[in-house]
């Protein structure tokens, strides 16, 4: 007979059985306290019930409608991408089109050209569906005013059906709104060769052919101005060269075609914007500018008929009836104790200029140069302090 | 070439054979070529079109597979169809030979377009062909539609092959059928719009031309007149733009000019061909035909363009047609019920009293124009041989 190598006597499994039994209710007594512990911790559940109804109506099972403004449920997104990432690209781009057309419907453009921008990129084999989706993003963009973005996407349904009809209205639709009368009246010819009667385009096509040549007109116009402006530079550039006078930073070479920049050097900086012109009897006027060194103050004389001598000016300006100049306090400024000089920028030169003398006979002067379209005089009292200061700065000539 | 009856027979006899459609190829090419060669005079020609059954074959053969054949055959054709007699039976055939040839001529990818082009121009010269050749195009079943013409000869790269010049000078001679131009000018439609820019068309005379002779037929079509001038067609501003030159006008006179004609650059020149200046002329004097029409031209101040016109005009036709529009758009309107002028019944002696003035006029400008040809050695241009289009008088 066989035994057990220590056989449990009575006591020792009433022993082990205690003990088993008290850890079981060890056990439990500690989950539950610790259970306890962790329901004090959590919020109590305070919903209403019209709370619960609204969470179990985001459910989808009893939803009808959905709301993207809200999180959505995470049961619908995995519905959504079921939906959408279908393994048929053409079941996806349709699904995306009506999505597409429903918030197209909606007016809510932005959102359909993104759902049309979707099913374009399922790559659908169907041509048909790729006009469609470029097409209808096309209609959504024009809505929005991106006539550029409309008019790539008809040339892009055009791609997939040559002979789409709503994308070539559309087209043309863009080509006006983009001003471009030209390709319009093109377009609207391709909607009239599958439609003669297409009521939208004979009218639009009316339309951009009156545009069109409205267009050519207005350029004409601006062409017939530019060309008189350019005869009219031309003949103050003669009148300017006849004379003599030099134009600084240009070369007037004899026959030398008309230089731009030459325009430009008559040009005057002054904000007035005063410039020089020839009148009617062919005589220049010149704008003319004086300069006080001593008060760092200045004159300009809109036009100074080239006839004219300094002295005119000077009497007009400085005259003994005149108020003096609000910075000549003391009075030094008059027409006959001014001496006027001009400087020559390359040889760092005065010369002085006979007040007798006209502007014309200045300009004509050699050492003469007139710079931004300005003739431009130095003005000082005669045997003056500053006069002596000034001149020490130049070889004075 | 004299040939009696006898020989003819013989000769058609003999011949005819060579020409049919399952000929030998060589000699099929030398039979046409002998055909061809005969075609080249009058009595040639005579010869070839009497009966149909030369004609015939001839026709088959322009559907040859052998490209010189079809080619010859076509030459044939051309040839043929110069002679009205020959014209007048061609488009008589039962099988509408000349509107097959139509249609033919409009498909894109047609070989020897040109040539084709150039036989239904020959044979509508002709009133009573085009009026026949119209009648089949309007018919409710037929292949060809006056869109379809229109439509090749506005594309001027319709066919890479061929240039269609001729479609114009076909244009102008259906347009002399009334019913050709309400269908060219129908208002659901964008048809005459199209022709307008070629009032312009500097790269061919004949084209041209065509188009201005179809722009002058539609002028005849006085219930159209209010439609043609307003903004949907603006038919005037074409009309006018071939005769202005690089005239400067003052402000006021250039903004009452249609937008056209505003501020033309120095380079633009007027119409060089004094037949299709008079063309012009003609027509905007039709367009002044009604009370309505003759007001619409004085506002839009054409008056000031053809006054230009009338310095410069040198042609003794094309200036004293240009000088009776100046004079009737600076008079006064006429009465009451004498306002729309082609209805106004002219007694016939004032009516030969009004021809002497034109004679008189006319032979004044032709000696003014022969003084000035005296006084200046002018070179002359050499004009490229037109088929002769018969416009509307």
């Amino acid at each position: 007979m066989s035994r057990s190598k220590n056989p449990m006597s009575d006591e020792e499994r009433a022993a082990l059985t205690k003990k088993l039994s008290d850890d079981l209710e060890d056990f439990v007594a500690e989950r539950s306290l610790a259970a306890r512990k962790r329901k004090e911790k959590e919020l109590p559940d305070t919903r209403s019930i019209e709370e619960i109804v609204e969470e179990l109506q985001s459910h989808p099972a009893f939803m009808q409608e959905i709301d993207y403004s809200k999180p959505l449920h995470p049961d619908v997104e995995g519905l959504i991408q079921l939906k959408y990432e279908s393994e048929n690209p053409t079941a996806r781009a349709d699904s995306y089109r009506d999505d597409g057309n429903d918030q197209f419907k909606k007016k809510k453009y932005a959102i359909a050209i993104e759902n049309y921008t979707e099913g374009i990129k399922s790559k659908s084999p169907d041509l048909e569906l790729n006009a469609v989706l470029y097409t209808n993003r096309a209609a959504a963009q024009y809505h929005r005013q991106n006539y550029r973005s409309s008019f790539m996407d008809c040339i892009c349904a055009r791609k997939f059906k040559p002979d789409h009809l709503k994308a070539i209205v559309r087209g043309a639709q863009c080509c006006f709104q983009m001003n471009k009368f030209a390709d319009c009246l093109r377009w609207c010819d391709t909607v009239l060769m599958v439609d003669p009667e297409h009521q939208v385009i004979l009218e639009l096509r009316v339309r951009a052919d009156k545009r069109k040549r409205e267009q050519e007109r207005d350029e004409r116009k601006q062409a017939l101005q530019e060309r008189k402006e350019e005869a009219e530079e031309r003949k103050l550039l003669q009148a300017i060269k006849s004379r003599g006078i030099r134009l600084s930073s240009v070369k007037v070479s004899k026959d030398s075609k008309l230089d731009p920049l030459l325009l430009t050097a008559l040009e005057c900086h002054n904000p007035t914007g005063a410039k020089v012109h020839l009148d009617a009897d062919g005589n220049l006027h010149w704008p003319v500018l004086f300069l006080y060194p001593e008060f760092t103050e200045s004159d300009f004389i809109h036009a100074f008929f080239e006839t004219n001598c300094f002295y005119d000016h000077l009497v007009h300006m400085f005259g003994s009836e005149v108020e003096p100049a609000n910075w000549d306090k003391e009075h030094k400024y008059k027409a006959d104790t001014i001496e006027i000089y001009f400087e020559n920028k390359d040889e760092e030169k005065l010369y002085k200029v006979n007040p007798d003398h006209s502007l014309l006979d200045v300009l004509k002067n050699k050492k003469y140069e007139v710079t931004a379209g300005t003739p431009t005089f130095i003005l000082m009292v005669k045997d003056s302090k500053f006069q002596k200061e000034f001149l020490g700065k130049y070889k004075y000539h | 070439m004299a040939l009696d009856q006898a020989t003819k027979l013989q000769v058609e006899k003999e011949m005819l054979p060579f020409l049919e459609k399952g000929a030998r190829e060589d000699l099929k090419l030398i039979a046409l070529r002998y055909i061809l060669e005969t075609t080249g005079s009058k009595e040639g020609r005579d010869f070839i079109g009497e009966g149909g059954k030369f004609l015939s074959a001839i026709y088959d053969l322009t559907l040859d597979t052998h490209d010189k054949v079809a080619k010859d055959a076509y030459f044939c054709l051309i040839n043929l169809s110069t002679e009205d007699t020959i014209a007048w039976k061609l488009m008589n055939v039962p099988e509408k030979l000349i509107l097959n040839i139509l249609h033919r001529m409009l498909k894109p990818d047609c070989q020897h377009a040109d040539e084709a082009t150039s036989i239904v121009a020959n044979v509508t010269r002709l009133p009573g062909c085009a009026k026949m050749l119209a009648q089949q195009i309007l018919a409710l079943d037929s292949k060809v539609t006056m869109e379809s013409i229109i439509n090749a000869l506005c594309h001027v790269k319709f066919n890479k092959n061929a240039k269609l010049h001729y479609i114009g000078p076909i244009l102008a001679n259906l347009t002399q059928v009334s019913d050709i131009r309400k269908v060219i000018m129908d208002r659901q439609r964008c048809i005459i719009q199209k022709l307008l820019p070629f009032t312009e068309f500097k790269d061919s005379l004949i084209r041209r031309g065509g188009i201005v002779g179809a722009l002058k037929n539609c002028c005849f079509e006085y219930d159209y007149h209010s439609w043609l001038l307003s903004d949907e067609v603006d038919i005037l501003s074409r009309l006018l733009l071939p005769l202005a030159g690089n005239e400067e006008f003052d402000e006021d006179d250039m903004e009452k000019l249609p937008v056209d004609l505003q501020y033309l650059p120095p380079e633009k020149e007027r119409e060089q061909d004094p037949d299709l200046r008079l063309a012009l002329i003609e027509a905007i004097t039709q367009l002044c035909a009604t009370r309505q029409g003759r007001l619409f031209v004085k506002e839009k101040n054409a008056y000031v363009i053809l006054r230009e016109l009338h310095k410069w005009e040198k042609d003794p036709h094309a200036k004293l047609a240009c000088q009776k529009l100046c004079e009737m758009l600076i008079s006064d309107e006429p009465q009451e019920g004498m306002q729309d002028l082609h209805k106004v019944e002219v007694p016939e002696d004032l009516i030969a009293k009004f021809d002497k003035m034109d004679a008189e006029m006319l032979s004044d400008f032709k000696e003014e124009a022969e003084e000035n040809v005296q006084s200046k050695s002018e070179t002359t241009e050499s004009i490229p041989p037109a088929t002769p289009a018969g416009e509307q008088a």
